[in-house]
């Protein structure tokens, strides 16, 4: 049975998948319209902009924020704003 | 031929390919099996059980090597010099639970372990196959053939750890472990699917909890985790009532080095109702060289008896127990190891190690 599992030939949507994967560039935009201004990470609190864009010291911050604070508009600009390393993109 | 049948022929093919390596001449054998050795040790060599383990072989002390010879060579020394004084006798009864626990020190076999964790990955697929949309079911199979893959490379190594006689047959268990090699175009191609659906997903609806913790899974498992931890961050924000996305962030940290991180971000796990935290929390414990052995066992015990089955099914798919067996085998075996050689030492340590009362106590706290 795991032998026509690892085939992956069962999905019948993988085809149209790898299709899509083909065509993904190495950044892929998060921002579903095309035409619209992604919100700027400028906007958000400076604090959730550190927290969000870098790798963490021993001691990450973000640990002791108030997580349920931030709403859902600031994560949307969030993550809107994000464009997003394809890693499947060829080197 | 099912994957069952495989790994039966591979079985005997290994045990064939083991009697033909009798044969060659001994230095031959000894570089082949040590060539084996460093590769797998390029893939799991640096955790910290199988360190801990390779050290004490290395330190020369008769203790450390008498337990790398095997149980019985142990039981023999030990209780051998146990009978010779009152103080010896005292030690031996202290350690009899120890060393025969050491007796069934991992001489784990890559097949058994394998065909327990492949109905995991069956259980999976089945899944899969349900809802061929889902990007999570996508995700959960793919980490469940990274970590088959895995406990296949930690079961060889502890053979050849433990057992030297095992030597002889690392070249013969290749044929084993390279079934584990299969999986990985198609897990490649499980996690580019769950990448697409992802993305796609949350170009529909960015704030939704799920995908941002799928999509930070996924850069966990292709090994970015710059990218898996902005995604983790985000899911955490999205649902802060739930603790499965910290269960990942403190993933990500751990897979960085970052042992405070890690602990905290699973201890807030733990807090906001996902129990997979104490599973991580139990990890950390088990590898700190800074607590006692004992400690370290007790506390361990401890924190895995608060894991709820649900919570694991919910995290990591529906399947079967199996997935880093070996693994965990290995952290629980080194501490016991390390147990028994302070054993012989005068401890004193009764109250729980500083740094993880915190632990203890959320774990306590979900017995009342």
């Amino acid at each position: 049975m795991i032998d026509d599992l690892l085939d992956l030939d069962w999905l019948p949507d993988l085809d149209q998948l790898a299709g899509v994967m083909d065509n993904l560039p190495p950044q892929v935009d998060l921002q579903p319209d095309p035409d619209a201004v992604p919100p700027a990470m400028d906007d958000l609190p400076a604090a959730l902009s550190d927290a969000l864009g870098a790798l963490p010291e021993e001691d990450d911050d973000f640990l002791g924020m108030d997580h349920a604070a931030v709403g859902a508009e600031l994560l949307r600009a969030a993550v809107e704003g994000l464009s997003v390393r394809n890693p499947f993109a060829p080197v | 031929m099912g994957i069952f049948d495989r790994l039966k022929a591979a079985a005997s093919v290994a045990a064939n390919a083991a009697k033909e390596a009798v044969g060659e001449q001994t230095d031959a054998i000894q570089r082949r099996a040590g060539k084996e050795v460093d590769d797998l040790e390029s893939h799991v060599g640096e955790e910290g059980w199988y360190q801990g383990i390779k050290r004490a072989g290395g330190v020369g002390g008769e203790v450390a090597s008498g337990v790398l010879q095997g149980a019985a060579n142990i039981g023999r020394t030990i209780f051998e010099e146990a009978g010779r004084t009152e103080l010896g006798r005292g030690i031996g009864a202290s350690t009899r639970e120890v060393t025969s626990t050491i007796g069934t020190l991992p001489i784990v076999s890559a097949v058994s372990d394998a065909r327990r964790a492949l109905h995991g990955v069956d259980a999976l697929g089945d899944h899969l196959r349900e809802d061929p949309s889902d990007p999570e079911r996508f995700l959960w199979l793919a980490e469940a053939l990274e970590a088959l893959s895995q406990d296949r490379d930690r079961a060889v190594l502890m053979r050849a750890l433990l057992n030297p006689t095992a030597l002889l047959k690392i070249a013969a268990l290749r044929t084993t472990r390279s079934l584990g090699r299969e999986g990985e175009d198609a897990r490649r191609r499980l996690l580019k699917s769950a990448f697409v659906l992802t993305v796609r997903g949350l170009q529909a609806c960015p704030t939704d909890a799920r995908l941002l913790h799928v999509m930070a899974r996924v850069y966990l498992a292709v090994d970015d985790p710059r990218e898996a931890m902005r995604f983790a961050k985000l899911a955490v924000l999205a649902a802060p009532e739930d603790g499965a996305p910290l269960v990942t962030l403190a993933r990500i940290y751990l897979s960085m080095g970052q042992r405070h991180n890690g602990r905290q971000a699973a201890r807030l796990a733990a807090e906001r109702g996902c129990t997979v935290g104490f599973a991580l929390l139990a990890d950390v414990v088990l590898e700190d060289a800074g607590v006692e052995p004992l400690e370290r066992l007790k506390l361990h015990g401890v924190l895995i008896e608060r894991i709820e089955e649900h919570d694991m099914l919910a995290y990591y798919g529906p399947r079967s127990q199996g997935f880093a067996l070996v693994g965990a085998v290995g952290r629980a075996q080194w501490s016991k190891i390390e147990q028994f050689l302070a054993s012989q030492q005068p401890v004193a340590a009764e109250e729980w190690p500083v740094a993880y009362e915190d632990d203890a106590g959320i774990a306590r706290e979900g017995e009342e």
